[in-house]
């Protein structure tokens, strides 16, 4: 059942549209992502619900289990927000932070101690209750800014890239923990991140934006396998792509070259079409495949770029990079300047529509 | 590392004297028997500190620039901290003006404002034009710009936008946000200009004799009296305000040094 929807919301900046006719429903309990590149809306729309932005009027608005939100002050909305600069209040001590929106809330000292020792207990923090912010790493700092925002029991949560002032490793240990506490505490909770391994990892549903409108919404699995746009499958990890004409009900030519694609083609009728084939769904070979493989180019390796799991190679296909990645035991096959084969299955490519 | 150039010591002693010589030698005239024959004082007495000080007078003007110096202040910071705040968060495009009208007061002289206030206020009577809130209110006019300074310095450093909205989130109101979140966090910009508002009324002249005169004596009228009949009791009042303004001159570096050390504090715990 939907319980923070968004519809046909829209917001303008004098001379800049941010976000334009962004219509969403969220269940709840879910973790949603807005995920997209500088610029494209996502924090925007994070602030609307939160109510630090004003869609604009007469169009739309914001509902939370039903009720129109868009008219209420963000300190009565009963939303939390976790902001990326942490947004801890420098004056008071980690539990004075907690216990500050339970004293707004007029809860009992009591109630108020209890609470932040419950929460502390679940950011597993109790220790740095005495201690000022500064007196904290960035990964603890963000923590108690989880911590603090969740004491309040919000009815949805906001994180606006919470992580991306962390170093590598606190940010992949802290989004596991980040979900973790969600999921116990079953919150709703909007995302706001430009990492797409970082959305991809922790979301239920991933909102793929750019310039101010979504481009598609999804499960992670759905948004990486089948994305809807090229703005999708260029942005959710990499992505050859392949520009061509259809000449026949699953054949695309491209320059000298002839690829199948699958039947089920979404060109949307039109004949100019591209074909987007991901680097992991290709086979890098060392002489002809010959007959035995489908869709075979071939070109010259122009890189070798290790990426710890796997190699990813650049190979130059008459004039055009084509990316592909070999896994550790096939890279000794292979040097800078070889002539290689590159093939791939029909069902690894996806065709869509192109504009020109 | 390089020697520094033998003129700089030269000229770092050639100011201190310029500065120091006056307040020595006012320092010292206050406690010579006689200073008008010889190059030192012929001999030292405290009568003319006994005697300046020991007018009922005395306690009564300095009373009286203690209350509009506190006035003057504690009005400074209840209007002037919430109106920064706001200019900064929410009329960011108004700043520029606000900033030209917080400079304004240095291009007026003392004499043309005391003056324009008379006239502007002549016809409310001399019960308001003359009062001691008239003074205070010019005065807060004119030491506006030593309170709005640090007020804004420390708002710009402070990120109170994003401070704000957490407040906000968390379910504060705008009271309990400027309250509790933002006025302890621009608190050394507070007490800077605070003390920088008190220190300036504290000595303030022309405004106080042309405003209020003897309705309501200052320090600073009741110390240019006293040049017009003894010297030396005025030198013992001079030091005395002297004294008052490296006081809170040296609570202001007190309180900026300290404001510093912590975010030092907190950069290097980063």
């Amino acid at each position: 059942m939907t319980y923070l929807s968004l519809q046909k919301v829209s917001k303008t900046f004098p001379g800049v549209a941010a976000v334009k006719d962004f219509n969403l429903e969220i269940r709840k309990g879910a973790l949603v992502s807005f995920l997209g590149p500088s610029g494209c809306g996502k924090t925007t729309t994070l602030r609307m619900i939160a109510g630090f932005e004003q869609p604009d009027p007469d169009v739309g608005g914001i509902f939370l289990d039903g009720a129109d939100i868009t008219p209420i002050p963000p300190s009565r909305r009963d939303i939390g927000m976790v902001f990326q600069s942490y947004a801890l209040f420098p004056n008071m001590t980690v539990a004075a932070n907690i216990a500050f929106g339970l004293q707004m809330h007029r809860l009992s000292r009591r109630e108020v101690e209890s609470r932040v020792e419950a929460i502390l207990d679940m950011v597993r923090l109790r220790e740095t209750a005495g201690r000022f912010p500064h007196q904290l790493s960035g990964g603890q700092q963000q923590r108690i800014a989880l911590a603090r925002a969740l004491a309040i029991r919000p009815r949805v949560l906001l994180l606006d890239e919470p992580l991306s002032a962390l170093d590598a490793e606190v940010r992949i240990a802290l989004r596991g923990e980040i979900r973790r506490i969600q999921s116990e505490m079953a919150i709703t909770t909007v995302y706001v991140t430009h990492d797409q391994e970082e959305a991809l990892s922790i979301s239920d549903l991933v909102v793929v934006m750019n310039r101010g409108v979504i481009e598609q919404i999804g499960a992670p699995e759905e948004i990486y396998h089948q994305p809807r746009t090229r703005f999708v499958a260029g942005f959710i990890g990499t992505a050859n792509q392949f520009n061509g004409v259809v000449v026949g009900g699953n054949e695309v030519a491209c320059n000298e070259i002839r690829l199948i694609t699958p039947s089920r083609a979404e060109s949307g009728g039109s004949p100019n079409v591209v074909v987007l084939v991901r680097p992991e769904n290709m086979t890098v070979h060392d002489r002809d495949p010959g007959e035995k493989a489908r869709n075979v180019i071939d070109g010259i390796i122009e890189t070798i770029t290790f990426h710890g799991a796997l190699t990813r190679v650049g190979v130059d296909v008459h004039g055009q990079r084509v990316t592909a990645d070999i896994t550790k035991s096939e890279r000794t096959r292979f040097s800078l300047n070889q002539r290689v084969w590159i093939s791939f299955l029909p069902d690894a490519c996806r065709v869509m529509a192109r504009e020109e | 590392m390089k020697k520094p150039p033998w003129w700089r010591g030269l000229a770092i002693g050639l100011f201190l004297i310029y500065m120091l010589v006056p307040l020595a030698a006012t320092l010292l005239f206050s406690f010579a028997t006689r200073w008008d024959r010889t190059i030192f004082p012929e001999g030292m007495t405290l009568q003319w500190w006994e005697a300046a000080m020991g007018r009922r007078a005395f306690g009564m003007t300095l009373m009286n620039s203690l209350v509009v110096s506190l006035a003057a202040m504690v009005a400074s910071v209840v209007l002037v901290t919430p109106t920064a705040y706001w200019t900064h968060l929410r009329l960011p495009k108004a700043r520029p003006l606000v900033e030209l009208f917080t400079i304004l007061p240095f291009g007026v002289p003392g004499v043309v404002l005391a003056l324009s206030l008379i006239r502007c206020y002549a016809r409310f009577g001399g019960a308001i034009v003359y009062s001691p809130g008239m003074l205070v209110a010019a005065c807060m006019v004119i030491s506006l710009p030593f309170m709005y300074r640090p007020v804004i310095n420390a708002l710009n450093a402070a990120d109170v936008r994003t401070l704000t909205e957490a407040a906000h989130s968390l379910g504060a109101g705008w009271l309990a946000t400027m309250t509790r979140v933002i006025a302890p966090n621009i608190m050394s910009g507070i007490v800077s200009g605070a003390l920088l508002v008190f220190s300036t009324v504290f000595v303030e002249f022309t405004l106080a004799n042309l405003l209020v005169g003897a309705r309501f004596k200052t320090f600073p009228i009741y110390l240019v009296e006293f040049t017009r009949f003894d010297g030396r009791q005025a030198s013992a009042l001079a030091v005395i305000s002297f004294l008052f303004a490296w006081a809170t001159s040296l609570a202001v570096l007190w309180v900026m040094g300290r404001a510093d050390r912590e975010r030092e504090g907190a950069l290097g715990a980063r």
